[in-house]
């Protein structure tokens, strides 16, 4: 069998000799034509739709390009780039996190007691399910929660502008710690002793070691953590929906929910379409820059 | 051999996928989706298993939760299987024909004109419309009312009985220039609302400022919620949409004036800007006067706070505009229409006019108290003192006065065809009111030139589907 689809040398396998293994790769190929290309197809043609979802998709009507005016310029141009400044604002977590990630796992990765309990205690939050935790958020920021409670304030922390983003951070920063500190703790258990052993002998600083080859080792992990910090921070949803939905005026609608927004309230599955479409390009725009940028830097 | 084997495997985890789209289990003769809590739920299983053996056809009912519906409704339309039988409001009235999805159900009524006859007009003409002619109350029939629904205000009586020396020394106890002419008793003691005659009295805002704010901040106590913006607009002697539903009208006298009672409520320090919720009203915690007692949540306030000790009253009114019974509050509806995929419409009619049974209704209104009387007839005993132990009469009454049309009306955003520019009043305005700190609701308000702007702004919007 195996001699029969291996290739010859200088010689494209044809059809009646490499079926088999066609038919092998047919249901996965069929799934991925159903469940991936399909649906990426049907949101990409919605987007010229003047569609509610409550007709089928073929008997909508085609309006061309008016969702993504309406979007970008129009009537709901004002939201969308809201959403999206929200989005943005809500990812000034991303930078500290790694920050205390890195101080954490540094702290952590000494030779101390209980250093395993921290670990476990600093995971908690990651395996700990996001409802709850927002929900446990919400109570504690509310206008008679626990924070204002501990202050003796009145502090509107989920109806503010700027404080309710405050809170997204914090919640976001506290849930996701335990995984950028871990991270960091298996990317710190790797670095190569010697090394650091002969800028010791050299002479080296702490500090100096920690610049030279702790960081340049950790780049790696930084890398993967921005990168995965940056897609998820754009597509961010559950948190801010579940603490306040949409906000007050808004103040809290990221992309994914002005998608969920027009989707599922106003019934525009055009403008949904749309947004969604934007969104993923700019996810992939952003991705794309930061693995440019990667690819020119010299790698450790 | 192997190769034939293999060509086997691939086509049985082919054929594997098949079964994952065919459709499972039998057809039945109605299906029904519909928007509703567990206990309305609860009541529909074993309603529509009634139906069943009375009929002698099968019923397939879904039922989902508010969050969920609207997705619900449409999976099932894009996988062809739409239901016979769906839940609609008034607001949706408009897309769905846009959308064709509702059948016209005018020609299969005649059999039921009598119970029908009972069913208040203003319910009915809800759900009556002409497309080709934009008018509501005419045309074709495209939905049965299920219920009418009302928003009104309710007043925490244990909070406000255990309060009101603060609303005494605020309004004195005996009738002196700096009473507003707020009704009271024989003593000369303020009336509160337990005590009022609604058929004839009634506060004004004003006075009803001054009571909550009496009551505000003491031991943590809020006066009230913030006011609906269209309901204050209405007693302000205006509406958000012009009479003939073409303007917007938020750049009004009445509407800015309904504002900037909403920034008074939270700077005079009568409103909470955040704490006032639905749960501090259900647990009696913190609201002394709470705006949105929905007519369905009647139990579940039972339950929490205690038979008796929760009311609903009338809203105020505004002296000089309207007279203390001209108070307008908010009437919602529901209806159960039948698409136009369904291959049996007279049966499907026949399912829903089986809820509209005077058993069926009684059940609803009085043992599982979901609802206010649908027909006129039974309203009329609904309000009797004897009816029923467990509400008050009075909240009965200000209930009835709402949906009769009395002292109700429709909100102008359930005849347009969605409520997209209604909610951008919200976001783009009286949310910010709503989310400003005491003392500082006065500067979110809008200057002239901030209100033709957000008046262009909600219109565009408006515009973008008002003709279709």
């Amino acid at each position: 069998m195996l001699l029969e689809v291996s290739k010859p040398k200088g010689r494209r396998l044809g059809w009646k000799e490499n079926y088999v293994g066609w038919l092998y790769c047919l249901p996965i190929i069929i799934g991925i034509l159903i469940f991936t290309a399909f649906p990426i197809i049907l949101s990409l043609y919605s987007t010229v739709l003047d569609w509610s979802g409550f007709q089928e998709i073929f008997d909508a009507k085609v309006i061309g390009f008016d969702n993504f005016k309406t979007v970008f310029t129009g009537i709901y141009s004002k939201t969308f780039w809201k959403a999206l400044g929200n989005t943005i604002t809500m990812m000034v977590q991303i930078p500290i996190s790694m920050l205390l990630g890195v101080l954490l796992a540094l702290g952590m990765n000494r030779k101390m007691a209980g250093a395993k309990v921290f670990r476990v205690l600093y995971y908690l939050p990651c395996i700990t399910s996001v409802v709850a935790v927002t929900i446990l958020f919400n109570r504690m920021f509310s206008l008679n929660g626990a924070i204002n409670s501990l202050f003796g304030k009145e502090i509107n922390w989920l109806q503010d502008d700027v404080l309710v983003k405050v809170v997204v951070n914090i919640l976001i920063l506290w849930k996701g710690l335990g995984y950028s500190t871990l991270m960091y703790l298996a990317g710190l258990q790797s670095v190569s002793t010697d090394q650091i052993e002969a800028a010791k002998i050299d002479g080296a600083s702490g500090a100096k070691i920690f610049l030279k080859i702790t960081m340049p080792a950790l780049y790696p992990i930084t890398f993967y953590l921005l990168v995965t910090g940056i897609m998820g921070g754009l597509q961010i949803f559950n948190e801010p929906f579940i603490l306040v939905k949409y906000g007050l005026a808004n103040n809290a609608m990221t992309s994914a929910s002005f998608i969920y927004y027009f989707y599922n309230e106003s019934a525009r599955l055009g403008v949904a379409a749309v947004g969604a479409w934007a969104l993923a390009i700019l996810v992939f725009i952003v991705t794309f820059i930061q693995m440019a940028i990667d690819n020119r830097k010299e790698k450790y | 051999m192997k190769r034939i084997l293999s060509c086997l495997l691939v086509l049985a985890l082919c054929i594997g996928v098949v079964p994952a789209f065919a459709a499972c289990g039998g057809k039945s003769d109605i299906t029904i989706l519909l928007m509703c809590n567990a206990q309305e739920a609860a009541f529909y299983r074993t309603q529509f298993k009634a139906t069943e053996e009375k009929l002698g056809i099968s019923i397939k009912f879904e039922d989902k939760a508010s969050g969920e519906y609207y997705d619900a409704v449409r999976q099932a339309i894009n996988r062809g299987d739409t239901p016979d039988i769906i839940y609609v409001r008034q607001s949706d009235v408009r897309r769905y024909l846009d959308s064709g999805l509702l059948a016209d159900i005018s020609s299969y009524l005649g059999d039921y004109k009598t119970q029908l006859d009972r069913v208040y007009t203003s319910a009915k003409e809800m759900y009556m419309y002409n497309p080709s002619t934009k008018t509501w109350g005419e045309g074709g029939t495209y939905a049965v009312p299920k219920d009418l629904s009302v928003q009104q205000l309710g007043y925490n009586r244990t909070l406000i009985h255990e309060n009101r020396g603060k609303i005494y020394e605020e309004f004195g106890t005996q009738r002196n220039d700096d009473d507003d002419g707020i009704p009271r008793n024989a003593d000369g003691t303020v009336k509160m609302p337990w005590e009022m005659d609604w058929a004839t009295e009634n506060y004004t805002w004003e006075q009803y400022l001054r009571m909550a704010k009496a009551i505000n901040a003491i031991n943590g106590v809020y006066g009230c919620d913030l006011p609906d913006i269209e309901i204050l607009t209405w007693a302000f002697g205006g509406t958000i949409l012009s009479s003939d539903l073409q303007n917007v009208q938020i750049d009004s006298p009445a509407f800015k004036q309904a504002a900037a009672f909403q920034a008074r409520l939270i700077d005079e320090g009568a409103a909470s800007t955040g704490g006032a919720t639905y749960e501090n009203f259900q647990s009696v915690k913190n609201v002394a006067f709470y705006g949105l007692v929905n007519s369905f949540d009647i139990k579940s306030f039972d339950d929490s706070i205690g038979a008796g000790n929760w009311g609903v009253m009338p809203w105020p009114y505004v002296e000089g505009v309207s007279q203390p019974t001209e108070w307008q509050g908010k009437i919602t509806s529901a209806g159960y229409a039948v698409t136009n995929a369904c291959k049996n419409k007279a049966q499907a009619v026949s399912v829903i006019m089986e809820l509209l049974d005077d058993s069926v209704q009684n059940r609803l209104v009085q043992t599982e108290k979901l609802m206010l009387p649908l027909f006129t007839d039974v309203a009329a005993e609904f309000v009797k003192p004897e009816y029923d132990d467990v509400y008050s009469p009075e909240s009965r009454s200000v209930y009835i006065d709402v949906i009769s049309g009395k002292n109700g009306r429709v909100s102008d955003s359930y005849y347009t065809y969605d409520t997209d520019w209604y909610n951008l009043i919200a976001t783009e305005y009286t949310e910010k009111i709503f989310g400003a700190e005491k003392g500082k609701a006065d500067s979110v308000l809008l200057t002239d030139a901030g209100y033709t702007a957000l008046q262009k702004s909600v219109q565009e919007l408006y515009d973008s589907t008002k003709n279709r």
